[in-house]
């Protein structure tokens, strides 16, 4: 530890160096102010004990400017005086002075001070270290949360959120928000909403928020049905969130085809339809999404008829148990009153005005109806700090608009049936590595949409690959699928066959022919393979009855054969061809 | 008692070699002090009898030299109320102490 | 995809999850290799988390129904999800399995 002596008078310095080399601190001495603050910064000092009256600068000048350069460390300051009057001392203590020493100077006087204050400054310095690397960690982090956030919306965000029919109150508690909107338009049309709460709120809340926006976008674009899209929704987050966190979720289907309303209501206590002159509650009627397991799911939408400009407000708990000065919840009770309150303003202009003319702008009424909800619960609140994410949203049926809106994103694309073929080869190195049938799928899907990509043809084009790599390309014998043992022996040798397949390729051949309810599809798959005997195979199968032993294999063919229209092979055996229609259910 | 013998054999114990140069740094800077109080008073300066009366009470206080430091004090007292009436007297008092003080330094030590 | 297997008792419980195709044979014969066997037992293959089967599963799963004594054996297939059923019944498995 190094001491810094002020004091003009050599005697005086001469003694206190002497008694602090004597218990082992380094000493460094100024003989006034102006030099104590030289010595200050050359040598950087842990303790200064400062004379009071010096010539050129005294002890509380240079204490008051030593002070002033340590604002981030502690250097304590002991006053060395022989004053007694209280307004020099309280002088001493107004410029920073943190203990005094009376003349004549007492020895162990002199080290007790010294170690209080030794012990004081590492208290301190401990602090202001801990508090430099507590805004450091604070910047950082806030740094890395707003990027995150970035990250976030952009995620959440790639739908029809800011289209003019909807209104959307969003005000996060923290810089993440655990409730989740999300909207999208179908490629056929309409309008998809998700409204969702998750237990809790801040990140931990929100992460659940990403595989749920890629399962909702990802599947609307695609055009599946709200059924489809809750049911996989649930079924990733029961997988992926933790036991106990779930999510309250509303989602809407705003079908402008059939000017319908689908709903699913899974805990979402304010989710209303708006009618004009009438309101209908969406109420809940299952679980929270993340909780049930797939068998007891129920994907059950509810329907109901709509009209243009029929609007839907759906809210979070947030707003219903937003609490006032008094502790009372702003509550259900209050929030469909303001519903009312607009239906009767809404009536009553009816009456006034007679129709409100068509090409009036829509926004007009429903931005009365939003903002009348909000002022009523910032009327209701006041002041009080708010505690969970209050969350509105009023959605505007407006028929013409959403339409426009599908159309304008490029998202409106009808798919029709028409006449395509694609041929793929697939090499023995490829067939190792890739898996051709989600390709084939992704690619049918690509020209026909979303309603040729069934769960059968999946199996067809499962089962006819396996047959021709089996069969044909790896040689494997089915016969020896006849025992136990025979079985496991079949994939080890299938999966030690092709690590060694060294030749060899398989054509993947489909054609669409669109006909009224959607097309024929002749599916083709030929191998390089020597081929089976045709004929044989065919009287095993058709000689399989009650009274023969269950095989275990031949049960591909035979799936293929109740999924296709017809089946076909060549004489060498070593081309299949099915015939598989299928159904759009877009037209 | 003119020198606290205790505090000057302890300053010794703890000083070693140092104690030697002390005594003389004592009444070398002690002859400057008192002979610019001697100017001061003559002059009537309150101000600089006061800062130098303070300066010696202060170092003859820390080597144990009571009655000098005594005598120092009510002098830096009297010429921070600025009554230099018993300035001269007090002045007086100082020199034969300071004279005594340094005889028994020089003597004993 | 992952199978687990759990013996209660003379109740042998085994569950897949993910794909039931033939790259699960060797966890799923594994997973009931060291369950008791012969039709004393009941079995309960539970497909609730399978997304989807192939005919070679279906396969694995007549292996395990003579494990669990031929005819005379007690395996119920339970909670499948459509699609999987839909396999099982165009195969006619509900003829040689219990499926609820």
């Amino acid at each position: 530890m190094k001491i810094l002596i002020v004091d003009d008078d050599r005697a005086n310095r001469l003694i206190l160096s002497a008694y602090l080399k004597k218990d082992g601190y380094t000493v460094v001495a100024a003989e006034n102010g102006l030099e104590a603050i030289g010595v200050f910064q050359s040598e950087g000092p842990d303790l200064i004990l400062m004379d009071v009256m010096m010539p050129v600068m005294d002890g509380y000048e240079a204490t008051r400017r030593i002070k002033m350069m340590t604002v981030d460390k502690f250097i304590p300051i002991i006053f060395l005086t022989a004053m007694t009057d209280e307004k020099a001392l309280s002088q001493c203590v107004e410029v920073g002075g943190d203990d005094f020493l009376t003349k004549p100077y007492n020895r162990t006087i002199l080290k007790a001070k010294i170690d209080a204050l030794e012990r004081v400054s590492q208290l301190y310095n401990t602090v202001f270290q801990q508090k430099r690397e507590l805004i450091s960690h604070y910047e950082h982090e806030a740094k890395e949360q707003e990027v995150a956030r970035k990250v976030f919306d952009s995620i959440l965000n790639p739908g029809c959120l800011s289209s003019d029919n909807i209104q959307l109150h969003l005000s996060p508690m923290s810089l993440f928000n655990g409730d989740v909107v999300l909207a999208a338009v179908k490629p056929t049309g309409g309008l998809h909403i998700l409204f969702g709460d998750f237990t809790g709120h801040g990140l931990a809340a929100s992460l659940g928020a990403l595989p749920l926006s890629d399962v909702f976008y990802s599947m609307t674009a695609k055009g599946y049905s709200i059924s489809d899209i809750v049911r996989e929704s649930n079924h990733k987050l029961k997988q992926q969130l933790p036991t106990g966190m779930f999510l309250a979720a509303c989602l809407v289907e705003i079908d402008t085809n059939n000017m319908v309303l689908k709903y699913w209501n899974g805990a979402i206590p304010g989710a209303f339809l708006h009618k004009g002159d009438s309101i209908v509650d969406l109420k809940s009627k299952n679980l929270p999404l993340g909780i049930l397991g797939d068998s007891v799911f129920s994907d059950k939408v509810d329907i109901i008829e709509i009209h243009d400009r029929d609007r839907i407000i759906l809210t979070t708990d947030g707003i219903l148990e937003a609490e006032n000065s008094d502790g009372k919840m702003f509550g259900l009770e209050r929030f469909e009153a303001c519903l009312h309150y607009d239906l009767k303003v809404a009536s009553d202009n009816l009456t006034i005005n007679s129709l409100p003319a068509d090409d009036s702008p829509p926004s007009e009424l429903d931005a009365d109806l939003f903002q009348h909800i909000l002022d009523t619960l910032d009327d209701f609140t006041l002041e009080q700090e708010q505690t969970d994410d209050v969350t509105l949203g009023v959605i505007t049926c407006d028929i013409n608009y959403i339409n426009q809106l599908a159309s304008q994103k490029g998202a409106y694309k009808k798919f029709v049936p028409t006449h395509w073929k694609f041929d793929l080869y697939f090499f023995y190195d490829s067939i190792k590595s890739i898996d051709p049938v989600p390709l084939v799928n992704q690619i049918m899907g690509e020209i026909q949409g979303h309603q040729i990509q069934q769960d059968h043809l999946s199996t067809v084009l499962t089962e006819m690959f396996c047959n021709s790599l089996d069969h044909g390309l790896l040689e494997l014998d089915s016969s020896l699928k006849s025992t136990p043992e025979g079985f496991m022996q079949f994939y080890s040798d299938k999966e030690s066959r092709l690590n060694g397949l060294e030749s060899g390729s398989i054509l993947i051949s489909v054609s669409n022919a669109p006909n009224d309810t959607g097309g024929e599809l002749t599916i083709v798959f030929e191998d390089s393979g020597k081929g089976f005997d045709v004929k044989k195979m065919q009287n095993e199968m058709s000689s399989v009855d009650k009274d023969t032993p269950i095989k275990f294999s031949g049960r591909g063919l035979s799936l293929i054969n109740n999924y296709c229209q017809s089946v076909t092979y060549n004489d060498s055996g070593n081309r299949i061809e099915c015939v598989y229609s299928w159904l759009n259910n877009d037209i | 008692m003119l020198v606290d013998i205790d505090t000057l054999n302890e300053l010794k114990e703890i000083m070693g070699d140092d104690f030697d140069e002390l005594i003389a740094i004592f009444i070398s800077d002690g002859n400057t002090q008192v002979e610019n109080l001697r100017l001061a008073v003559s002059t009537s300066n309150s101000e600089d009898i006061r800062r130098i009366a303070h300066t010696l009470k202060g170092s003859s206080a820390n080597l144990g030299i009571n009655t000098l430091s005594e005598s120092c004090r009510v002098l830096e007292h009297k010429a921070a109320e600025d009554s230099l009436e018993d300035a001269q007297e007090l002045l007086e008092q100082i020199i034969s102490n300071y004279e005594a003080a340094k005889e028994a330094l020089e003597e004993k030590f | 995809m992952s199978v687990s297997c759990s013996v209660n008792g003379n109740i042998v419980n085994i569950s897949v999850s993910g794909r039931f195709d033939f790259g699960s044979h060797k966890d799923f014969r594994e997973a009931y290799r060291n369950a008791p066997s012969g039709s004393d037992n009941e079995y309960i293959i539970d497909l609730s988390a399978t997304e989807y089967i192939d005919s070679s599963a279906l396969g694995m799963m007549l292996l395990l129904r003579e494990h669990a004594g031929g005819d005379q054996s007690h395996v119920t297939i339970k909670e499948c999800r459509k699609e999987v059923k839909d396999i099982l019944v165009v195969s006619n498995f509900d003829k040689l399995f219990n499926i609820t």
